[in-house]
Formats: C-alpha cells, structure tokens, sequence
C-alpha cells in the first residue's frame, strides 16, 4: 500500500459533494434532455436547427470571448504595474482590483445602470458639457453587457498574470535588450512569450465564467444580448421547458468541456515542441 | 596592446546618498582580459552594469574605440554579457538562444544557421540545438550564455560571476575554457569576480574594488607582490601585518618598528603604517644566525601540516601572531615544536610599508 492509497480516505468529503450537487443533477438533466418529450436527440436538433438559439450560442460565445479579450488587454499593464510597484502601491492595486469580489454582483450591476442609463452621470456631465448633443446608449446594449462583465472578471485575469510574472526575472529582459533587441523586440519575443502561462490560465478562467454569466447581461444587456444562461432560465421560468433547458445546460457543460481539453492539447503540443 | 579599447574616466553612481561606484578610471587595451575583483558590495556589478548600459552613470564618462557610450542605448552598444544566473530564454532551444543577437541584427537565415553551429562548436556543444535551456546541466547552459554573447562578434564581453553558480571543479575547468576562448577570438573581456584565485589565474589585470573605488590596477603578479593599500595586501592572498608608525620614509624605502620594507605608497614619517609581509617570505632561522636583517622573534603557537608545505603560527612579543610559510623539505631541516622560541627573517625587498587605515 502506497501513502497516496492510505490517504484516499481524505477525499471522501470532495467526493460526496461532488457526487451529489454536481454528478446527481447533470445525470438528472442529461435524462431529461434526451428523454422527453419521446426519447431522442430532438432537444439537441431544435437548439442546433432553431435561428434563436443558435444566435443565443453565438452571442454567449462572442461576449465571453471578447470579454476575455479586453480583460487581457485592460489586466496585463494591471499585473505588470502590480509587479513593479513599491510594496504599499501593490497593496493598493491588489485592493483596487479586489473590490469588485467583495460587492455583491446585483448591486454592482445597478450601479453600472445608475452610471450609463440616459438620465445617469455619465451623459449628464457629457450633455452638460455640450460634448454630445442627445443622451447615448450606454446600456441596455452589448457595450453596457461587455463593461460589467470585464469589471467583475477582470480579476481573474489579473492573479494568475501577477503571480507568472512576479516570477520573471528582470535579467531576461536584459539579456534581450543587451543582445541587440529594442524594447519593444524583447516585450514581443522574450517578456510576453514568459507570460504566457498565465495570460493563459486567465483567459482560461475568465472565458469559462464568462460562458455561465447571468446577471450582469440580464440586467446591462439588450434583447439582442441574450446569453445561454439567460435562455436557460427563461425556459424554465416562463415556459417550464425543462427538456429544451436540461439540453441547453449540457451543451453549455459539453462546449466548456471541449474548451478545456482544447486548450489543454496546445499548450501540450507547445510544450512538445517540433 | 597599446591603443585602449575601452576608456573609464572619473565614472560614479550614486544611489542617493550612498556611492555604490565612484571616481572609476580604467582604460582597457584592445583583447585584453581585465577582472574586477572586490568583496560583496564593493560596485563591480554596478560599474559593469554602467558599461552594458543598463545604469546610468551619476558621474564621468565611458567611451568605447574614442566614442563616448552614454548617448548609445543598450540594444546598440554591441557589448556582450554573460549574466550571473545565464538568464537563457527558457522557452526558446539552445540553437534558438544563440540565433537571437543574430536574428536582432538581421543576419539572413542561412548565414544565422551556420554562425550558430560554429558557436556551438566553439563550446563544445554540438549537436544540442534542440534541447532547452532546463535541459542542460549548469556547465552546459554556462556554455550557451558563453555562445550566445560571442556569436555576434561583439567589441568587448562583460561577465558578471559567471561561473558563481557551478561547483568547484567545473569552475576550474570553465576557467581555462574561457581563458582559452579569450585566447582564440581575442575579444576583449571585462570579468567579475570575488574569488581572489579565479582572478589571478585568468586576468591579464585585476581591478581591486573597495567601497565602490577602485584601490589598485595591476598584473596578478604585481597585486600580488607589491600591493599599495593594505586593503590589496589582505584581499589577494595571505598577508601578516606589523602595526606601528613609518619612519625613515624616503627613495621608496621605510621601517616599521625597525624593520625595513619598501613603500607601497608615499608615506609621511610617524604616520600609522604596517609592515606587509607574505608568509612564504618569512624564514624560520635559529638565533645564531650571523647578521640576519629583519628578524622576528616570537613564540610557536601552532603547526599546521599541509602536505606540501607547513604553515607555523608564532605570536610576537606584542601578541601580534604571523604565519610563516615553508617547504616541506625546509621545515623539515628547521625542526620547531610548540611552545618553543623561534626567530623568523625576512628581507627588506619582500616587505611593503603600507599606511594602515
Ligand atoms: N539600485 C540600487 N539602489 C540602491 N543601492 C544600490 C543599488 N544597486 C546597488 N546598490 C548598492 O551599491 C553598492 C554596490 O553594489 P554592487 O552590486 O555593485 O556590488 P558588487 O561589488 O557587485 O557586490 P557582489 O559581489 O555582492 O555582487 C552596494 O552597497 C549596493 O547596496
Ligand atoms: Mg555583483
């Protein structure tokens, strides 16, 4: 007996719940998905044959990935700041880019409603001002949808950025410049490659939450926003559809799934190198 | 080596209030091998730092072939370094890591493919292009940073410890494979170090830095032997002081407690001075010998037996303790035993007068 095999006892507790508020309700909804109303794939066939819920999907897929796109390009001079600075200015950053987790979501997203609506701040100072002549539409649109979602997303991009390149010794950067590459050269070819795990994982984290949000593109979001957790819960709520959202549900675990293991496979195939 | 390569005048860093360099003057001649060598904070790293470029001098000047370097950034200077960790690319290969200066300078692919092999080849490294850096051992990465830095041909070479991180016998080894790489290419080296052996068996020069000033610039062989601060005498090899006051300072010679030496520096007569001798140069006499210049007596305290050679410890009348270093043939004709009296001598032109500070 290997000590690995004495201590499996101490995944009992992980097990169990696993087991049972994840393991037990997939099963559950993947049974209805394909159960009802007769047995088959016919929920699977409407979701990928209907116009409206392949918009959905596409939606879910293009706000999740250009969310993770601005939250790399907002996070990584937040992370690189946050390395450089003297300790009492990091402290600062890591509380600043914390403060979203400590609110709660539905009162940071009314906030954001108070902000951006037509009669909120932002268009008062810029009517004000005489910058804009009409009040614009701040929300209610992907741009309000996009805003509150990098906002509460933003640190997941922001830690495990940090935590790379807080590793990254200063002389490879130096090595670069010192052997003829301008800066810009060594940030492109030595620093950002060294990043890369962690712009990785970021993106990762940030791209998978992202696919599941809810409340934010509920509440900042227009019709033509919907995502798939939105649908979800429509069908369930107004039409008791559970079928159709049992089907949805696992396309949206499948899709996640598949990501994972797709990424997993390149930076294995990196790593592998030719 | 008569035109100087690389010229260091009055050059200075400060750090706020603290001097982690200053009033550096050094002109290094064209292939010529040059060490700092100094203890830990003494600014070797800052001084070579200036020079790569990557600080900026608070004070004078450094030019390179009678061009002044300040206004050039790092990317162009053309100097090489080895850094003290490697700092290889560690998500690029070997062949990748050596390509890089090239790649920066634009050196078509194929011309780039076969200066990397011959780098290669250079460090004996042949056939490993395609491993990574994390799959090399140190010697073999020490190599690469070696590769890397030389591949382009540049003007000069910095190497900050390179060989601090390898175990002593690899070190040694990678001594001679540097000296001899310096040999071939005749590129101009600048080499930090703080093993005092390291730099007296490579360096054409040695720099001794203390505090952030260079104390003295000589040959291995003239820091050595004719030291001019008692900071060198007791930095490079094993010296035995004698305090007291200079007297008779004059035409280079001076007596310490009436013993002679040579001046390492002009002295004022009565200034606070020792007397620096090597304990190879003291000589264990028996008490009779007739006419003996500048003898020593004292008590044995210690016999050290090393082999070749045996050092003996023997406190002065004072309580000051000196080694004398000798031969195992000699010391065995010289017989002394602990506890015992012995008479040392030394003569006047192994001895240096140094102020004592
Ligand atoms: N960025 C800095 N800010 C403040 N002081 C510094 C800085 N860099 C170096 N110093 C100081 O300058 C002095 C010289 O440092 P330097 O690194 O040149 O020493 P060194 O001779 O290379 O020592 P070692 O053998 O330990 O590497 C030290 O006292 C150090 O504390
Ligand atoms: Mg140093």
């Amino acid at each position: 007996m290997t000590a690995g095999n004495r201590t499996l006892w101490l995944l009992i507790p992980a097990v169990l719940l696993i087991g049972v508020c994840f393991l037990y309700p997939v099963s559950w909804l993947l049974q209805r998905s394909v159960s009802e109303p007769v047995w088959g794939l016919q929920n699977y066939a409407t979701i990928f044959s209907r116009s409206i819920y392949l918009g959905v999907l596409w939606n879910t897929i293009t706000i999740a990935g250009v969310t993770t796109v601005l939250c790399a390009l907002i996070g990584f001079p937040v992370a690189y700041s946050m390395v450089h600075a003297r300790p009492r200015i990091r402290k600062l950053l890591i509380f600043v880019v914390l403060i979203p987790f400590w609110t709660s979501i539905l009162v940071r997203s009314f906030a954001w409603l108070v902000i951006l609506q037509r009669g909120g701040i932002i268009n008062d100072i810029l009517t004000g001002i005489g910058l804009i002549a009409e009040p614009m539409d701040l929300v209610y649109n992907r741009f309000g949808v996009l805003l509150g979602m990098v906002q509460v997303l933003l640190p997941f991009m922001v830690f495990p950025l940090y935590a790379v390149m807080a590793r990254i010794d200063g002389s490879f950067f130096r090595a670069a410049t010192n052997l003829g590459a301008t800066p810009v050269r060594a940030f492109f070819r030595v620093y950002l490659p060294l990043c890369l795990p962690g712009l990785g994982t970021g993106a990762m984290l940030v791209f998978i939450v992202a696919l599941g949000y809810f409340i934010t593109p509920a509440l900042l979001g227009g019709r033509g926003d919907i995502m798939i957790a939105q649908l979800i819960f429509e069908r369930i709520d107004e039409f008791g559809d559970w079928p159709l959202a049992s089907a949805l549900a696992i396309v949206l675990l499948v899709g996640t799934g598949l990501l994972f293991a797709i990424i997993k496979g390149v930076s294995k195939l990196r790593r592998g190198r030719i | 080596m008569t035109d100087s390569l690389l010229k260091l005048t009055d050059l200075g860093k400060a750090y706020g209030l603290i001097n982690a360099a200053k009033d550096i003057n050094l002109d290094v001649a064209d292939g010529e091998f040059v060490t700092f060598l100094g203890p830990s904070g003494s600014g070797k790293t800052t001084t070579l730092m200036m020079v790569a470029g990557f600080t900026t001098p608070t004070a004078g000047g450094i030019s390179l072939n009678g061009q002044p370097l300040d206004p050039i950034p790092v990317w162009k200077r053309d100097i090489g370094m080895v850094f003290q960790h490697y700092a290889l690319f560690p998500h690029m290969t070997v062949a990748q890591n050596i390509a890089f200066p090239l790649e920066m300078r634009g050196v078509a692919k194929r011309d780039r493919r076969t200066k990397v092999e011959e780098a290669m080849e250079m460090v004996g490294l042949a056939g490993f292009g395609q491993r990574l850096p994390k799959e090399l051992s140190g010697g073999q990465q020490q190599r690469v940073a070696l590769a890397r830095a030389m591949v382009f041909k540049p003007r000069l070479l910095l190497m900050d410890e390179p060989l601090g991180a390898l175990d002593k016998k690899l070190r040694e080894h990678m001594q001679l494979e540097i000296m001899h790489l310096h040999k071939n290419m005749g590129t101009t080296v600048l080499y930090v170090t703080h093993d005092q052996e390291e730099a007296l068996v490579m360096s054409d020069r040695i720099a001794v830095f203390n505090q952030g000033r260079i104390e003295q610039v000589g040959a291995p062989r003239d820091l050595y032997e004719a030291p001019e601060t008692k900071f060198v005498a007791d930095f490079i090899g094993e010296t035995n002081f004698i305090a007291g006051q200079a007297a008779g300072c004059g035409n280079g010679c001076a007596s310490v407690r009436g013993l002679n030496g040579q001046l390492g520096a002009p002295l004022v007569d009565g200034a606070a001075a020792v007397l620096a001798v090597r304990p190879e140069r003291l000589r264990v006499i028996s008490n009779t010998t007739p006419g003996a210049e500048n003898t020593l007596t004292g008590t044995v305290k210690e016999l050290i037996y090393l082999g070749q050679s045996r050092k003996a410890i023997i406190a002065l009348e004072d309580g000051t303790e000196v080694a004398a270093l000798e031969q195992a043939a000699q010391a065995e004709a010289t017989a002394l035993a602990i506890g015992s009296q012995a008479t040392l001598s030394f003569r006047a032109r192994d001895a240096r007068i140094l102020a004592d500070v």
